[in-house]
């Protein structure tokens, strides 16, 4: 398996880290990816930026970790995991998950686990700017139950 | 010596981001916090053993009986929420 796993400030090309996942091999059938962006209204609330922080070193071994455990579960041939980090405006790019395997099913649910693990494991923290504070976000009920739904019987 | 780490919020509510911390024998991580809580003035106990923060050691979460041996790397900091 061939992962990549990067935390930057820059932006980064959807097209080009697909082309990664196609290249890997000509066994690969079917690549998943999922795309998170910043939102425009979050809890009810204008947002007008985010600044993301996380800890070095600690982050790329977790997601390193997420995807070994994505891949015991489904074949997976090549997996791209790009965070950006730093101040964010709504509508810019924050997360790409990128899963290629021989067919589609692996694919689809290793993106799925692997986007669900990160939001409630991997060390990145989020301050929302609103119209007048900032704010560190909690983690959600929802995401917590999003991860549990993977839990082996 | 150990380094520790403070992240987000944490780092915030305790206006501290990094300190080095002497330490010669193996203690537990709940020994390391009222140590800390006893010779750094910046370090408030109702803050850094607040219900939700989470400890990591050289880089993986541990639980309060977890052993810090001299040289680790000890980070606190609260709940993830990226992606």
């Amino acid at each position: 398996m061939i992962k990549k796993v990067v935390v930057q400030i820059d932006d980064f090309d959807v097209n080009e880290e697909t082309a990664f996942l196609v290249d890997i091999s000509k066994e690969v059938g079917g690549i998943n990816t999922f795309l998170g962006t910043v939102r425009d209204v979050n809890e009810g609330d204008t947002v007008t930026g985010l600044r993301l922080e996380h800890y070095p070193g600690m982050t790329e071994k977790q997601i390193h970790a997420i995807i070994d455990r994505a891949s015991s579960r489904w074949s997976v041939l090549g997996a791209v995991v790009i965070h950006r980090v730093g101040d964010l405006q709504p509508g810019e790019k924050i997360v790409f998950v990128g899963i290629a395997s021989k067919h589609r099913g692996d694919a689809f649910r290793a993106c799925e686990y692997v986007m669900d693990s990160l939001k409630t494991e991997a060390t990145f923290w989020k301050k929302e700017v609103t119209e007048g504070e900032a704010r560190w976000l909690t983690t959600r009920q929802t995401d917590v139950e999003a991860l549990n739904k993977w839990q082996v019987d | 010596m150990i380094k520790i780490l403070f992240f987000a919020s944490l780092k915030e509510q305790l206006s501290i981001d990094a300190l080095d911390f002497p330490l010669t024998e193996s203690i537990t991580v709940a020994q390391l916090v009222d140590e800390l809580v006893l010779k750094e003035a910046s370090i408030d106990r109702d803050i850094l053993s607040a219900e939700d923060i989470l400890v990591a050691v050289d880089q993986t979460v541990v639980s309060s009986d977890f052993l810090v041996r001299p040289g680790s790397e000890v980070a606190f900091f609260p709940p993830v929420t990226g992606g």
